[in-house]
């Protein structure tokens, strides 16, 4: 075929054919043969499929594990309800690209604040709380308890005010109903919520564990309050209890001496008669004998050891009968005081001033006082007035004064204080006598208890003063030492503005 | 990156172009591989981009649109690939989940411990679809081709829209489909 330019294209096309059919048959030739080595690489790849999934899964897993481990270490510490949130919050941003977190606690009393975790400082920042947030938050809050929830802003009403808080689109939130009275509810600013489902799941196993952990602490405080609560209960109650021991007794002690008194006042009244009568009849006697001596009609003289133990019978009679009544009028003031110690009187109160009340007894035991002891009035200027019983309260500032005079043997010093403390009014009663030993003031307010020996003191001052001043919604109480003095001191309440 | 993606680009270049196109680009640019590609292997990433950019000089075309009908042309081959590996995939959501699983696969299988992309996904609503794509190569608008690929075979409209882009210095893509 002679090389005319027709034929050369013709002998190119040809060739051009020739080459494109050539690698058309070779591409088909390398995809057979991709095909092959591809469907080798599968076996090779179904062969160990099941290792490297379960190397991958593994180490999906180790990286859950990690994170929730974490969590854990921060939860079992010893932190309080804000501080663990804190930690929280801390380790899920730094999860969660360093996102924007904010925290709204509502209280039961459907107080609302905001705050916002601040990612330089790492502290929470308050915002001012917006009415309008109000429909998103309960929104949110019902939302199932401890799970995340996921919502994106745009086109959702409900969200529209939180537009100038939240600067993206998507939100992740945990409702968190930690007690009946509190709810808190994380807010997470999110970019994007694109993680695999091993993430995800590690978040909310994550969202789980910390509400369990809020919940246990929660718990765990309140149970902390209410075991402070019963403790404190318990407290009162041993304390009441023990009052009610004392007042019992003191109260079987007042019958007992109510009954004592009033079969002992019979015998005495006519013993005390009969004792006057025989020192009258003593009297005529003797001067019957005086006469029969001044007569000189001695027969008596034949006998002089009758007469001896005559003239000692004579002049011993008299102290007899004197010593006798001495005993009987002491037995009536015990019996006395034994009256006013369990007497049911009728509670004549009335408005009354303790200064005039400590000066009145001042005067009436001046006379044990004046020689030997100092006394120092510290009474304040315009005491407000108290209710109760002049006569009753007399007597138990007597009483005071005269234990302090004679505790304080030789020269001493009585201090009486009135004053003005919060709702109460205190007395005072400080002397530098003797003290008194725990036991002794263990003891004190029991009747017929004294330290005093049997001539000076029945035992019952203090007792019928402890009862007296119950009477008055007041307290008596004691403060003493040995060898440097004793101060009884009276709390009377204030006369309520109401009475005044 | 999987040869088959070269050799899948070779085709869509050819198609499109013409031959000498794929050719003058391979003899501008001096690859390791010399320009020979088995679907079965892997290759460095850095070929891909030499390739691209030079074929985007000599098309004037530009690399995101290159990508991008890439992706679109590329689709069917990937669907071929991913009905392999999951039996019923009935719409575009469920192709694009099921995706990051079929290219973890192929991946793999050429050498288990290649480099493969990351896809992870958000479904807020029915409608819309978050994808984050984390990848060195930074191949988000083949990405997209392929998503729009997919849109028609399903016959879906979808709107793409990419919040993040790595192209742009961000950490990672956000797509965001909306159907």
């Amino acid at each position: 075929m002679p090389n005319t330019p027709g034929n050369v294209n013709a002998q190119l096309l040809e060739k051009v054919n020739i080459l494109e059919k050539a690698l058309a048959n070779e591409r088909q030739a390398k995809r057979v043969l991709e095909d092959k080595l591809d469907a080798k690489a599968q076996v090779n790849f179904d062969q160990n499929k099941d290792i490297l999934d379960a190397l991958e899964h593994a180490n999906d897993r180790q990286i859950q594990f990690q994170f929730l481990a974490l969590l854990t270490q921060d939860l079992l510490s010893d932190k309080n309800i804000d501080e663990m949130i804190h930690f929280f919050v801390l380790n899920l941003s730094k999860l969660m690209s360093h996102c924007p977190v904010f925290q709204i606690t509502q209280t039961a009393k459907k107080s609302r604040t905001i705050s916002r975790m601040n990612l330089t400082t790492n502290c929470w920042t308050r915002l001012d709380w917006n009415n309008q947030y109000n429909d998103a938050l309960s929104y949110m809050l019902n939302q199932d308890d401890s799970l995340w929830h996921r919502e994106e802003k745009e086109g959702n009403q409900v969200f529209a005010p939180l537009k100038h808080l939240i600067k993206s689109n998507s939100i992740l939130y945990l409702p968190l109903h930690i007690s009946k009275t509190q709810s808190r509810l994380l807010i997470l600013d999110l970019d994007h919520y694109c993680y695999d489902k091993g993430f995800k799941e590690t978040l909310n196993i994550a969202g789980q564990q910390f509400s369990s952990a809020l919940k246990k602490r929660t718990t765990e405080i309140e149970l902390s309050y209410n075991f402070q609560v019963l403790q404190s209960t318990l407290s009162e109650l041993r304390s009441t209890q023990q009052q009610l021991v004392h007042s019992e007794k003191m109260a079987s002690l007042g019958q007992l001496s109510a009954g004592i008194a009033h079969e002992i006042n019979n015998p005495i009244g006519f013993i005390t008669s009969n004792l006057h009568v025989l020192k009258d009849y003593s009297a005529i006697y003797n001067q019957a004998l005086n006469t029969y001596s001044a007569n000189s009609i001695s027969v008596l003289k034949e006998h002089p050891k009758l007469e001896k133990n005559l003239a000692f019978a004579r002049s011993d009679i008299d102290d007899l009968i004197n010593s006798c009544i001495e005993g009987v009028e002491r037995i009536s003031e015990i019996v006395l005081s034994l009256k006013a110690f369990s007497k049911k009187e009728k509670d004549e109160f009335s408005q009354i001033n303790l200064n005039e009340i400590i000066k009145s007894s001042l005067k009436i035991v001046w006379n044990q006082l004046k020689y030997d002891h100092e006394v120092i009035e510290n009474l304040a200027i315009d005491l407000p007035e108290i209710l109760g019983n002049y006569g009753q309260l007399q007597q138990v500032l007597v009483n005071l004064f005269v234990n302090s005079a004679q505790a304080m043997k030789g020269n001493g010093q009585l201090t009486v204080t009135s004053n003005v403390v919060g709702h109460y009014i205190e007395v005072s009663v400080t002397d530098t006598g003797c003290g008194m030993d725990n036991k002794t003031i263990k003891k004190l307010f029991e009747p017929f208890y004294t330290t005093k020996s049997e001539n000076e003191g029945t035992g019952l001052g203090l007792s019928v003063s402890y009862a007296i001043i119950e009477k008055h919604n007041a307290t008596i109480s004691v403060n003493s030492e040995q060898d440097i003095g004793s101060t009884f001191t009276l709390r009377f309440p204030k006369l309520s503005k109401a009475r005044e | 990156m999987k040869g088959a993606i070269f050799v899948g680009f070779s085709a869509f270049i050819e198609e499109k172009y013409g031959l000498a196109v794929w050719v003058t680009a391979l003899d501008q640019c001096e690859l390791k591989s010399n320009g020979v590609y088995l679907s079965t292997e892997i290759y460095d990433d850095n070929e891909f981009e030499t390739i691209i950019t030079k074929l985007a000089t000599l098309t004037g075309s530009s690399i995101e649109s290159l990508q991008r009908d890439f992706g679109q042309y590329f689709f069917p081959q990937l669907m071929s690939i991913a009905l392999k590996h999951i039996e019923k995939i009935t719409n575009l959501f469920e192709f694009l989940i099921a995706v990051d699983n079929v290219i973890h696969i192929e991946v793999k299988k050429a050498d288990h411990l290649a480099y493969t992309p990351t896809l992870f996904y958000d479904q807020p609503k029915s409608n819309v679809l978050i994808m984050r794509y984390v990848s060195k190569r930074k191949m988000c608008y083949f990405a997209e081709g392929l998503i729009l690929g997919a849109a028609q075979h399903f016959n879906q409209s979808v709107s793409v829209s990419q919040t993040q882009c790595l192209c742009k210095g961000d950490d990672h893509c956000l797509i965001r489909l909306e159907t």
